[in-house]
């Protein structure tokens, strides 16, 4: 035992000596008289967890919350408290502190609160990539899919000398670029020695991060993404007679669209062909799939490509309100990038017959500052910020290098809160910059500027109308996804893997088809009205593709596209709701073996709304030191038999075992080991109630008539649009909106739109 | 420019030197002790490129030997007349696929074919890049492969006016087969690879006063309770403004990194000033010994820069194609080669101004600076008669004279044998064997 600990408990021991004896004359009195919940709390557990239940530091820090029943506290208390010797409080004064505990702080979160209103941070990183993009899209226009006809426009041309244009012989939809001509043509009429095809559209990723994109051919090509007119992102236009890969690697905002063009073409080389993959930021190297392109092209974006340190998740959500020298570097760098950007962007936009230089230059640079200071700034600001920056000493370009980058290292660019913190007096622009925040991670866009100069943003009932037209917004959708993904425990997540000796047939792809198959599901309903909680936790479709309908025994339907998602109902796999996608639970397995635990955790959480503490003590479960004739079940029931981890095991095993009817691979099962499995359990919920469950779907049953569930999902939806404690917006009514999702009476859109708007609004009290 | 103008004192101002530190370099040599070994001569190759062919009629000098006369585009290299090696008579015979510009600019340094490929210019075949390696990149393997030469860079590759497109036509370097060496066409880049990112760091102090007025500005606006972050946020403001103006990285360096003019644009108007900055880059590398061996690149075969600093409009490759008769455009192209002449003086004139660090004489005495073109002739697209025009003591090459190489087997290959000998790197051959008979060029 380490010494400091040894030396607790001796103080400890002593001072119940002590205690004893001063107060010896009163406890050997006849009638005593009865102890106080809060003498008891403040004579064996204040010391860990403070006077008031707030916590100690480097004790227990954390405020002494939870959503046990009375009952399960006292049993607790009773044989675990005081830790150091839980002999100290039992039978009627456990019952009589954790009555005291239970009314007077357990279930009061909000006591503990230490912030009621938004602390000032600075963006995240995807609200600084989002919001640098964006405002770049203010010159370069906003890139937006309005036609969603997916795949590639292919023109294919014949040629004549080196790549030439002679003819276009025929313009087709392309869906996927997987192509090997070998040596013929890859359209009948065409001369199969000398030929082009130019492909052109859009990609759409759903996700940010890094994306490498790798092109392999043995003829000529220009590739460029996100490019337009400029130096390509992959130039191979000396064939080298061989087979030959090339790839780029670039950082991509998800749920944004981008340019897309390849330029190939065949010159007398022997043979022709070409692919193109793709490695997404958790994926696996795979020809790009159909469903990311489409035929429309959009205007590029600029996207921050310099690599920034991860913000603090500790509590989470991501958070800005630290800094440190990392961050301040990387950004300072990736401000230097997009200045040079817009340094030649603004100075092309100058024409030598419209007028001085200057004086075109200055109106669009005071533009910028303007968006991204997200103010309408004074004469006096844009002289002080823009115009006096221009000399005769210095070259254009260099003047508006250091515009932009004195703009995007200005606290007035990095800090959105400041001015919610600063203002006292109406501001329209303190709501827009909000609003942009907390729906898009982003600035305020150009129409929200226009309607504040023309005074038509200045009300309620105005921002409320535009909160209706932003939640439309596709970044109000890219955001959701990015949350999802976070909600769903994939984010920064690896493609899970199982043994392949044990599932042969299960691979890296089909786990990357899972993962599309449960965000895809996602997307293409959740938006619809009609898509209310129920429909969320029930999970009552599935998207599978070819390679999911095989694994999982799935009939494959005529006239099914391959490469495509097809939606079948969720009880044609078996599925009895959201914790039971196969990408839910195979990510939640051991690679040989279903993993109760994992799963347990998962549904308690995020399915039931419950709170889980982290364990006291780390115990990992290794199957080997097992007998083989147990089941998982019987494993970790023996694992974690002990009253300190039952505490949380009790919650978290009998959800983890309803799942024990799916194999590692998420696949159905009826038997483990040869015998039929016993789904039943006991499960005591919040409210002291005890209920057996017999399957899968029972718990979803239960989830929908709790309260828990879509608290627990509005205070993590809240915490991720504002990247705040969801404490600190005290006007936002969470209770009510928890209360509307679980009735269905509000869909998951307008519990975004609600969550945004009444964050934007909460500590303002200026407008009306 | 009249080089001859050129004082020593601006030339040392260019490279980063005032006067005031000239005495002190002159004088000490333990300055340069960490990185010079004062044993071995060094040995430099410098190799500049300019397109689109001569007008040999203005180029080559008429008499053979010591007493050439300049003629008109070498009139500006006339002050470095005793370190010329002007060679003629040579060709480039590489033959098989690809037009005369490809071949001219891809076999320039190689002596080698082109592979079969998809490139097709206006005649021959198509072909794709060189089947081997270039004599710069192989003379610069061969210095990093022994560690008395072996230098951080080893080589330098520095491009005025290139474009993005990689094909044959726009690539003199290769490191093998199929391996095209891409120059550093943007000075800002270059500085940066050179010498860290001192240039950025120069533009994010400029803004740091301004930067912090406005951080006090919000946070004065702020409640106490809520500046902690911006106040920490200033001191890392101070913090970078303390540790940008150092320049750490660059301590040992033997010269001080040239400063760039801000905000010059990499566009055709801005080549004379894009070019002069890179040359001083390139020889401030050698002073600092971050390689030995380095080529400059004007544009690329069949470029079409239009030199409006001359009061040309006309593009470069246009132009060359013009008959002789069209006296204007003969005019036009005496004048462009004049001035590529121009710059080589130049880069010449800094080598020839600087001392070498540690050692006796100047920069120019270590190092052999060849300028050379990917054609004999724009308008007949010939590759004999290819100029190469050598100068510097630096591979021990007899200067001062006009060089008329034989009529036995007049092959460019032989000069290329002849570069790798003079660094003690005997090939027997280099690019295509049956093109090296006579073995290398006697220019001793």
């Amino acid at each position: 035992m380490p010494k400091a600990k040894r030396e607790t408990i001796l103080f400890h021991l002593l001072r119940t000596v002590f205690w004893i004896i001063v107060s010896g004359n009163h406890w050997l009195s006849a009638t005593p008289k009865p102890v106080k919940g809060k003498d008891i709390f403040l004579k064996h557990c204040a010391e860990c967890h403070g006077n008031r239940g707030e916590g100690v530091d480097d004790e227990y820090s954390k405020p002494l919350i939870g959503d046990w029943p009375r009952d399960k506290l006292t049993q607790y208390i009773e044989e675990t408290m005081p830790d150091y010797d839980p002999a100290l409080v039992k039978g009627q004064e456990a019952e009589t502190v954790s009555h005291y505990i239970y009314n007077t702080f357990y279930q009061k979160p909000g006591l503990f609160a230490k912030t009621t209103k938004p602390e000032l941070a600075h963006l995240t990183n995807r609200q600084y990539r989002q919001s640098v993009a964006d405002l770049f899209a203010q010159f370069e226009g906003k890139p937006k899919i309005t036609n969603p006809r997916h795949g590639l426009v292919g023109k294919y041309f014949n040629t004549e000398g080196m790549n030439k244009r002679k003819s276009i012989h025929t313009e087709k939809i392309d869906s996927v670029i997987d192509f090997n001509y070998s040596n013929k043509s890859p359209l009948k009429g065409m001369n199969p020695n000398k030929f082009s095809i130019y492909w052109e559209g859009s990609i759409l990723p759903r996700e940010s991060g890094w994306y490498e994109f790798f092109v392999k051919s043995p003829n000529g090509f220009e590739f460029r993404i996100n490019q337009k007119n400029s130096s390509p992102t992959i130039e191979q236009k000396v064939s080298t007679g061989m087979l030959h890969e090339t790839s780029a690697k670039l950082y991509l905002l998800g749920g944004r669209p981008y340019p897309f063009s390849l330029n190939y073409f065949k010159f007398d080389d022997p043979k022709a062909s070409i692919e193109l993959r793709w490695k997404t930021p958790i994926g696996k190297k795979e020809i790009i799939p159909a469903d990311y392109f489409y035929t429309q092209v959009v205007p590029p974006s600029f996207v921050i490509q310099q690599k920034l340190p991860p913000d603090d998740a500790s509590h989470g959500y991501e958070r800005g309100t630290q800094v440190d020298g990392t961050w301040d570097e990387a950004i300072t760098y990736a401000a230097l990038d997009a200045a040079k950007y817009a340094s030649s962007k603004i100075m092309r936009l100058a024409k030598p017959n419209n007028g001085e230089e200057k004086q075109q230059i200055i109106p669009i640079v005071e533009n910028f500052v303007r968006f991204a200071f997200r103010e309408k700034l004074s004469e006096e600001e844009l002289t002080q910020y823009v115009r006096l920056k221009f000399s005769e000493q210095e070259p254009h370009n260099t003047t508006i290098e250091k515009i932009v980058l004195f703009t995007l290292k200005s606290p007035r660019f990095l800090y959105p809160e400041w001015q919610t913190l600063a203002k006292k007096e109406p501001d329209p622009y303190v709501i827009a910059s909000r609003l942009a925040l907390y729906f898009w991670d982003s600035i305020p866009d150009q129409r929200m500027h226009k309607l504040i100069e023309s005074n038509n943003l200045h009300k309620k009932i105005h921002f409320e109308k535009q909160a209706k037209i932003m939640l439309k917004d596709s970044r109000t959708k890219a955001k959701f996804t990015e949350f999802m993904i976070a909600w769903l425990d994939m984010k920064n997540k690896e493609l899970p893997r199982l043994d392949h000796k044990k599932f042969p047939n299960f691979s890296a792809l089909l786990a990357l088809d899972l993962r599309r198959s449960l965000l895809q599901w996602v997307e293409n309903n959740v938006w619809e009205k009609s898509f209310k909680w129920n429909s969320f936790l029930g999970m009552d479709k599935v998207y599978v593709n070819a390679r999911i309908a095989e694994f999982y025994g799935i009939q494959y339907p005529k006239n099914q596209k391959k490469e495509e998602f097809w939606e079948i109902d969720s009880s044609i796999i078996g599925r009895e709701g959201l914790h039971t996608h196969p990408y839910v639970l195979v990510s939640h397995s051991y690679p040989d073996e279903s993993s109760p635990i994992h799963r347990g955790i998962f549904t308690s959480r995020k399915i039931l709304g419950r709170m889980l503490r982290p364990p006291t003590e780390a115990v990992s479960f290794e199957n080997s030191e097992f007998d083989p004739s147990w089941t998982m079940r019987r494993k970790v029931e023996e694992l974690t038999k002990s009253a300190n981890c039952m505490s949380c095991h009790d919650l978290i095993n009998p959800t983890g075992f309803l799942l024990e009817g799916y194999d590692a691979a998420g696949k159905k099962r009826s038997k483990i080991l040869g015998q039929p499995i016993d789904l039943r359990v006991n499960y005591l919920d919040s409210d002291g109630s005890k209920r057996s469950f017999e399957k899968a779907g029972d718990l979803i049953d239960h989830a929908l008539q709790s309260s828990m569930p879509p608290k627990s999902f509005v205070y993590e939806l809240l915490k991720y649009l504002a990247k705040q404690p969801s404490e600190s917006f005290v006007k936002v009514a969470t209770s009510n909106l928890s209360k509307s999702l679980k009735n269905n009476h509000l869909s998951i859109p307008d519990l975004y739109m609600k969550l945004c708007y009444q964050a934007a609004f909460n500590g303002i009290n200026w407008i009306k | 420019m009249n080089l001859n103008r050129l004082s020593r004192r601006s030339a040392l101002k260019n490279i980063g030197l005032s006067a005031l530190s000239l005495p002190i370099l002159a004088q000490s040599t333990s300055l340069f002790a960490d990185t010079q070994s004062p044993k071995a001569p060094k040995q430099r190759l410098v190799v500049m490129f300019s397109p689109n062919g001569t007008i040999p009629e203005h180029f080559w000098p008429k008499r053979i030997g010591e007493d050439f006369e300049h003629n008109t585009i070498l009139k500006p290299l006339e002050p470095f007349h005793d370190k010329l090696l002007i060679l003629r008579n040579l060709h480039n015979k590489v033959g098989g696929d690809g037009d005369s510009h490809m071949r001219g600019m891809s076999c320039l340094l190689t002596g080698i074919e082109l592979f079969p490929g998809n490139v097709m210019g206006g005649g021959g075949t198509p072909a794709g890049w060189p089947k081997g390696i270039s004599i710069d990149r192989e003379i610069c393997k061969h210095f990093q492969s022994n560690t008395e030469t072996r230098t951080r860079f080893g080589g330098l590759h520095f491009g005025v006016g290139i474009k993005d497109s990689a094909d044959p036509w726009t690539r003199m370097s290769y490191d093998g087969p199929n391996q095209p060496v891409t120059p550093l066409a943007d000075p800002y880049e270059a500085h940066r690879k050179l010498y860290g990112n001192i240039q950025e760091k120069k533009k994010v102090r400029s803004i740091l006063d301004d930067l912090r007025n406005d951080f006090k500005k919000v946070a004065d606006q702020l409640p106490e309770s809520d500046r902690k972050l911006l106040i920490e946020h200033t001191r890392l403001v101070n913090r970078m403004d303390k540790e940008y103006s150092g320049g750490r990285a660059l301590t040992k360096l033997t010269a001080k990194p040239p400063q760039l003019p801000d905000g010059i644009r990499n566009q055709n108007d801005n080549l004379p000033q894009l070019g002069r900055m890179q040359i001083d880059m390139l020889v401030n590398s050698l002073v600092n010994d971050f390689a030995r061996v380095a080529t400059l690149q004007y544009t690329k075969s069949v470029g079409q820069a239009k030199m409006n600093w001359l009061d040309i409009e006309n593009s470069h490759h246009s132009l060359s194609h013009e008959p002789d008769k069209n006296k204007d455009a003969y005019d036009k192209l005496i004048r462009i080669n004049t001035w590529f002449a121009e710059e080589f003086a130049y880069l010449l004139q800094k080598l020839e101004n600087t001392p070498e660090p540690g050692q006796k004489g100047s920069m120019l005495d270590n190092t052999l600076v060849m300028w050379t073109n990917e054609l004999g002739k724009g308008n007949n697209h010939t590759l004999q008669h290819i100029p190469f025009v050598l100068a510097g003591n630096g591979f021990g090459f007899r200067m001062g004279r006009s060089y008329w190489c034989g009529d036995q087997n007049n092959s460019h290959n032989r000069l290329l044998l002849s570069l790798a000998h003079a660094v003690g790197h005997p090939l027997e051959t280099f690019g295509n064997p049956s093109l090296c008979k006579g073995g290398p060029l006697d220019l001793s």
